[in-house]
């Protein structure tokens, strides 16, 4: 018997000694104790019994015999084997006969309800079996048997009928291996209890669902919910009652015993998932460039390794209600647009103490360098151009920032992910400022820009020739006029 | 009278006389597909919009002169090569050699094309600017095949006219 399992006996012997307070109270307060008068009926022919008083080594032999009372013919037990039935003794019911303790009274309480007249056990002989096994209980230093005849040799017999009372006997008070337990369960999940003692079908609950010794809960809502289930041994209709006298050994007359109660609880809680997404070279939640942190997709694995579902991420967040207790880990299956893909694992756990998971992860906008080269000068004696600015337009035309060549006639530019227009602001006298430069952002490469402005020489294109010609010409032909 | 005549007729001849000496024989080349036969040549300058269909000599012809035609400036380098730039002047105003006298009709994207041993390039106009004329012009030098025209401003004779060009993809 494990440890466990006797730490619940001990509970049921304290719910049986309440019970029977209770059952004594429920007396007191129900008016006067009943009154019965019983006499010895019929023989049960072929069943001999022997009870030997160790004390005073005195033997009793008897064929087997029921008591019954005189008013109702119903059949009682006998309570003290060594003391004598006095015909026509008055009784008195009580809760507490002499010389029992409240552990002898439960256990003799449940041999006479799960003895003779229990469902099929309707022959007499179990009225004999009955008896024997409550005198053992009542008087344990006596030494009961059944003997081959009237004060015979000892005879083992009825052994599997004995078996079969104290098996339910202690079935009764078994309670299911998960009574008193408490369960922590995430909402909207299902719980399949299952009774390891194999007697939840003994017991009732009108709001659960009690099917092959398990137990199913599903669809609830976060809370605790006690579940009380109860025993209910409603076999007679009638209660089970001790009688006493002063002049005639003590009686128990069968009856259904108390009911059982026992209880589990389930305590319902929500759980998050809550994935925000930043960007990491700014940890913020505004994208780089024009990039978008939405669109990421994770993929939610258990500790199996068995992928559960893809997180999309929307307005920079993805969240999973009520995933279940359990290890898992998150791996990005694809980055926003204009974003590197995170290759790390984010393990992390869903506990009844840790049941909101705020997970904020970072993606690194692809970003590239730009370098402005910028030279200026006849074509063979290029010289760098210093302090040449350029702004940085972004696609919603939006200056972003402004650069400037260096003595090396060198302006560099980390751009995130987009499309930029890259515009000469001031350029050295005589010289044309270049045209607006397109860059493309899609990928990491240094990109560099040779500027190139060149002076040469030309020569004189003006046909001055003709112009003199046709002066010359109306001066003589004002003077022939 | 007779002497006015006789003025009028001397300064007709004497204008004959002239215009003879400034027209040239064309000597425009037979073009049959890319192909240039006249010696000396090495290409050809089309702009269909202005009319413009002429010749352009080897950088180191006697030909190659501003004077006598569309002069390809010694700092061009030839679209053969990968990065080149073709930097063509010419005499706009009056006279027969004034081959850009209509240089500024032409717009944006408009198209040049560019005959060159035997290749033909497609250049459509980028950027059409002015600068003072001094002498020099100062131009953005492109990754591409580039192509830039230059003659003096139609409206301002003291101003520049430069059109650059990229060769058209």
């Amino acid at each position: 018997m494990n440890p466990v399992k006797k730490k619940g006996g001990i509970f049921i012997k304290k719910i049986n000694i309440f019970l029977i307070i209770l059952f004594t109270f429920f007396i007191s307060l129900n008016g006067k104790a009943k009154t019965a008068n019983f006499y010895e009926a019929e023989h049960i022919n072929g069943i001999y019994m022997n009870k030997y008083n160790v004390v005073e080594k005195t033997i009793y032999y008897q064929t087997a015999r029921f008591f019954r009372n005189r008013e109702t013919n119903e059949f009682a037990y006998c309570l003290e084997p060594f003391r004598f039935f006095t015909d026509g003794s008055p009784y008195e019911s009580t809760i507490t006969p002499d010389g029992l303790s409240p552990e002898q009274i439960n256990t003799i309480a449940k041999i006479a309800h799960f003895g003779y007249g229990y469902k099929n056990h309707t022959e007499p002989k179990w009225y004999a079996i009955t008896q024997l096994m409550i005198w053992k209980v009542a008087e344990p230093t006596g030494d009961y048997y059944f003997t081959d005849k009237l004060n015979g040799n000892r005879i083992t017999a009825y052994q599997d009928e004995i078996n079969e009372i104290n098996n339910l006997v202690q079935n009764y008070a078994t309670l299911p291996s998960f009574a008193n337990k408490t369960y922590n369960l995430v909402e909207d999940k299902t719980l399949i209890i299952e009774d390891e003692n194999e007697v939840l079908s003994l017991y009732t609950n009108d709001n659960l669902k009690i099917e092959n010794n398990k137990i199913k809960l599903e669809n609830l809502k976060e809370g605790t919910y006690e579940y009380i289930l109860t025993k209910k041994e409603e076999f007679y209709n009638k209660p089970l009652i001790f009688y006493q006298s002063n002049q005639s050994q003590n009686l128990v007359q069968t009856g259904d015993i108390a009911n059982i109660e026992t209880k589990f609880t389930v305590n319902i809680q929500k759980t998050y998932l809550e994935i925000t997404k930043i960007d990491k070279d700014t940890l913020s939640i505004i994208p780089s460039g024009n990039a978008s942190l939405d669109g990421a997709i994770y993929e939610l694995f258990n500790e199996n390794n068995e992928k559960l579902k893809e997180l999309t991420i929307k307005d920079n967040q993805s969240i999973v209600e009520n995933l279940d207790y359990g290890n898992y880990y998150l791996k990005e299956k694809k980055a926003g647009i204009g974003y590197k893909l995170d290759e790390k694992k984010y393990e992390f756990s869903v506990t009844k103490e840790n049941n909101k998971i705020e997970l904020i992860l970072e993606n690194e906008v692809i970003k590239k360098r730009i370098i402005i080269e910028k030279k200026y000068g006849e074509d063979n004696n290029l010289k760098n151009e210093n302090n040449i600015s350029f702004i940085v337009i972004n696609e919603k035309e939006i200056i972003i920032d402004t650069i400037t060549t260096n003595e090396l006639g060198i302006a560099e530019i980390i751009l995130p992910y987009g499309e930029y227009k890259i515009v000469q602001q001031n350029t050295t006298e005589g010289y044309q400022k270049i045209d607006p430069i397109t860059i493309d952002v899609k990928d990491e490469l240094d990109e560099k820009i040779e500027c190139k402005d060149l002076k040469i020489p030309v020569p004189n294109t003006y046909t001055e020739k003709e112009k003199k010609f046709w002066k010359l010409l109306i001066q003589i032909l004002l003077i022939i006029l | 009278m007779i002497k006015k005549t006789l003025y009028i007729l001397t300064i007709l001849l004497f204008l004959l006389v002239f215009s003879l000496s400034t027209i040239k024989i064309s000597s425009e080349p037979i073009i049959t597909n890319t192909t240039i036969v006249q010696k000396e040549e090495i290409g050809k300058i089309i702009i269909n919009k202005i009319n413009l269909k002429r010749n352009l000599y080897d950088i180191n012809s006697p030909e190659n002169n501003v004077e006598k035609n569309i002069t390809i400036l010694k700092e061009s380098i030839p679209p053969t090569e990968k990065e080149s730039i073709m930097i063509l002047a010419a005499h706009s105003g009056t006279g027969k050699i004034a081959y850009f006298n209509e240089l500024d009709k032409l717009e944006l994207n408009d198209s040049i094309i560019l005959l060159y041993k035997n290749k033909k390039y497609i250049y459509i106009v980028k950027n059409i600017w002015e600068e003072e004329k001094n002498g020099y012009i100062s131009f953005n030098k492109e990754k591409r095949k580039q192509l830039i025209l230059t003659t003096c401003s139609p409206t301002n004779n003291k101003k520049q006219l430069i059109i650059s060009c990229i060769e058209n993809i």
